[in-house]
């Protein structure tokens, strides 16, 4: 037994330390291969400004992409992402001429995810009916990455399905974070406010879906959602009821008052500090009583807030910051005498 | 051989097959980290650029407070700070905690950056030294410098923790440089599992031999010096390996001091981190595990091998030495502390492999393999102990740790190649043979060091000269 240990630790060592020479050996090959790229890759940008200045010929230019398709692939979203205006436009005419969309689409239906996630993610520069066609199918790819990167891309041209499809494809294999899925509700909000703002209203969606299509219709700064948003924070509770005075605060509008008053009272703190923020954005100077009541709050995130609201609310609010310092007791005076010290307004 | 005389044969051959059983339970901790390490970089999504996760993740990144301590660290603070400025990441704010310095670190802050006293309401919610003043620039809003009585690394982050507003902090080394991406890259977990993650630890890699210019790794290269050169073969098994594996199970006891993103809500609930201790940064975690599972709350703490930090590492053997007795001395500290947790069923695997790993690792393998060095020769010298007892106590110290440092280089060679050369592969090759003749065994002696240090109750943290970063 013991000299099998030693036995078998003599192999062990000598087979890694084999495998670590034949690693040694592959590296020098790759270093070759990299540099050969690295050329490759100065010679289409070369003939990328050259063919834009006019002294390389559109065929001379297609000869020279067609034969280097590969390095293309790699190039492409960088060159497309640096260019503007006419210069863009040309250059996605000469790459759709070079086939290298038809290129990007074929590698997106395969199941390589590095080769697919580039390619979802470069198709954004060549919309048309193929791109959308095969972006869409890209939301059943296996991997997460290629399927979020395909949506994204699918927003982008304005193509992206309805919202509760886009959803429930996007999470029936699981693995999309809430955070990126408020992104791309973000960018869809423009075509899809209607679908959106039904999610929001739907009391038996998930309450994240709700929270994220609140946040989102929020950003198309569209008033007519006020009443209905302001509607949506009197009935709901914890986190879409802190979205909602949230949104409301992004939107800016003194309609959502009643909304932002009943919820300086609640007894969730999430709520009372998206209350207070949103009373601040929104001027809603006659509050300042109810703001000044939070400075005292067992929660400092909420005594914070008011505070801030407070400052925002210009002389009146600061007329309370300014009581709250000079006859406050412990945590109230405290957080009035440093957000005005903060604010300079001391 | 009489009675006596077979007794003592027993007795060696016992003691000998204890010594070589610690060794071979050491290894298979380690082979199994190697391969659940090799198992977690083979289902790791590829590395993405920069530009794709600004791209995907840009609106949605939450805000990140970066809290990088610091005491008298004049000379190389200014350049620090631009770099720790430059980060890209959408939503940051440096908080700068000069930790009392005796030099002058405030001085030439304040100077540099146009600082100018301001005020800030925030949340006493973690212990700290008074403080003495915060200072803001016009210039560099995303820059506040808190100035406090001297306190200790702990004491420091723990006012970075209480001034920060955002939802997640990094603590950071102020020595150490983070690469450009690295808050983007760290901060991934967060936004894919945004209601369990609680912290989340990257990579540190040694700076020296590389090329820093204007505060960031310009080319990367190996360190000249040997006693650096282990290092770099030592960091990569600790972090592509050990942390790996364990993040992959759930077992993650340790985030680096040197860069570690958390959940400011969980660390604050915790009490921050732990005052007068040297191994402030284990027992954060430590306490995340403990108050998580306590609470019933599902969550997950991770190790991420891409955002990079760097770091710049001794090249002395006397500095060295302090490290890692002080490094040692913080893993007592905290396992004995915790000591309630080990096999605590209520634990799960942080009580069985997490508290498992540092007993058998921690505690008693210095002292266990130690004793070999001294114990088996002498016995086998003396005839008491068969040649089978000496080379399989060879096998389980020397040779499989050359099996298990060689094939971390691989591991780090098959998925992340950072080491740009081939001659640097070789010369870490060579170094991940040669520290186990020599390094490895004066480290052990460092633990066994550190183990008498707790024993007597010392809690110094020991002066960190530092020779600089070569720069451009």
């Amino acid at each position: 037994m013991l000299y099998h240990l030693w036995t078998a630790s003599m192999a062990l060592a000598a087979a890694s330390l084999l495998i670590m020479a034949a690693l040694i050996v592959a590296r020098l090959v790759r270093n070759l291969r990299e540099r050969r790229l690295r050329e490759r890759r100065a010679l289409l940008i070369g003939t990328v400004l050259g063919w834009l200045d006019g002294q390389i010929s559109e065929q001379d230019a297609i000869k020279t992409w067609r034969a280097h398709q590969e390095v293309l692939v790699l190039l492409s979203a960088e060159l497309l992402s640096l260019l503007r205006g006419d210069e863009h436009a040309r250059l996605v005419a000469l790459f759709e001429t070079c086939g290298l969309p038809a290129l990007l689409r074929r590698k997106l239906m395969q199941h390589q995810r590095a080769a697919a996630l580039l390619a979802a993610e470069n198709l954004r520069f060549f919309p048309g009916p193929e791109t959308s066609a095969a972006l869409t199918a890209a939301l059943e790819h296996p991997y997460h990455e290629v399927r979020l990167t395909a949506a994204l891309s699918l927003a982008e041209q304005n193509q992206a399905p309805d919202v509760r499809e886009l959803t429930s494809r996007l999470e029936v294999r699981g693995n999309v974070s809430a955070r990126v899925m408020t992104a791309l509700f973000r960018r869809i909000a423009p075509q899809q406010t209607d679908s959106l703002w039904a999610l929001c209203q739907d009391e038996a969606a998930p309450p994240l879906h709700r929270v994220m299509a609140l946040d989102a219709v929020a950003t198309t700064g569209n008033y007519a959602l006020v009443e209905g948003i302001t509607r949506v924070a009197l009935n709901a509770t914890g986190e879409v009821a802190a979205q909602a005075l949230r949104s409301l605060g992004m939107l800016g509008h003194p309609a959502a008052r009643p909304a932002v008053e009943a919820a300086l009272a609640s007894p969730e703190f999430a709520v009372r500090v998206q209350a207070a923020s949103a009373a601040g954005r929104i001027g809603l100077v006659d509050m300042a009583d109810k703001l000044a009541a939070l400075l005292a709050d067992d929660i400092w995130w909420v005594r914070y807030r008011a505070a801030e609201a407070l400052a925002e609310l210009g002389e009146e609010g600061r007329l309370r910051l300014r009581r709250a310092m000079a006859d406050g007791q412990g945590a109230e005076r405290r957080v009035a005498t440093l957000v005005l010290a903060e604010k300079g307004l001391r | 051989m009489n009675v006596s005389q077979d007794t003592l044969v027993a007795a060696a051959s016992a003691a000998a097959l204890l010594v070589i059983s610690v060794g071979l339970l050491q290894n298979l901790v380690y082979l199994a980290q190697l391969v659940l390490a090799a198992l977690a970089l083979a289902r790791t999504p590829p590395v993405e650029r920069t530009r794709t996760l600004w791209q995907r993740y840009s609106d949605v990144t939450p805000p990140v407070a970066v809290i990088a301590p610091a005491y008298n660290e004049e000379k190389t603070i200014v350049e620090n700070v631009r770099s720790l400025l430059a980060l890209h990441y959408p939503n940051f704010e440096v908080i700068l905690v000069n930790d009392g310095s005796t030099d002058g670190t405030l001085a030439t802050l304040i100077r540099t950056f146009e600082l100018a006293p301001v005020e800030r309401s925030y949340d006493r919610a973690v212990q700290h030294q008074d403080l003495r003043g915060l200072y803001g620039s016009a210039r560099h809003p995303r820059l506040l410098v808190v100035d406090k009585l001297n306190g200790g690394k702990a004491d420091a982050l723990n006012a970075g923790i209480n001034l920060a507003r955002s939802p997640l902090f990094c603590s950071i080394d102020a020595d150490s440089i983070l690469e450009a991406d690295a808050l983007l890259r760290a901060v991934r977990p967060f936004i894919e599992d945004p209601e369990r993650m609680v912290a989340v630890g990257g990579t540190i890699r040694i700076a020296n031999g590389c090329r820093i210019s204007a505060g960031r790794v310009t080319a990367v290269g190996i360190p000249r010096n040997w006693l650096a050169l282990f290092q770099v073969v030592e960091y990569i098994r600790a972090f592509l390996m050990a942390r790996l594996a364990w993040s992959r199970i759930g077992t993650l006891t340790l985030i680096s001091g040197a860069f570690g993103m958390f959940r400011r809500q969980y660390a604050v609930a915790v009490g921050g981190y732990s005052r007068g201790t040297v191994g402030e940064d284990l027992e954060l975690v430590v306490k995340l595990h403990r108050h998580m599972r306590d609470q019933g709350l599902d969550y997950r703490i991770e190790f991420v091998p891409e955002p990079v930090c760097w770091t710049e590492v001794p090249e002395t053997w006397r500095m060295l030495a302090r490290q890692r007795t002080r490094w040692h001395r913080g893993a007592l500290e905290t396992f004995f502390k915790h000591r309630d947790m080990l096999f605590a069923p209520a634990y799960g695997r942080i009580g069985f492999i997490g508290f498992g790993h540092m007993l058998v690792i921690d505690v008693i393998g210095p002292i266990v393999e130690v004793l070999g060095y001294v114990l088996i020769p002498l016995l086998w010298a003396a005839q008491l102990i068969s040649l089978g007892h000496l080379l399989a106590f060879v096998a389980v110290t020397f040779v499989f740790g050359i099996f298990i440092s060689v094939c971390s280089l691989i591991l780090e060679e098959l998925e992340l190649k950072r080491f740009p050369r081939t001659s640097h592969l070789l010369m870490l090759t060579l170094a991940a043979v040669l520290e186990n003749f020599g390094y490895r065994q004066i480290n052990n002696l460092w633990r066994l060091r550190a183990l008498w240090q707790y024993l007597r109750g010392n809690s110094e943290w020991g002066a960190m000269a530092r020779v600089g970063f070569s720069r451009d």
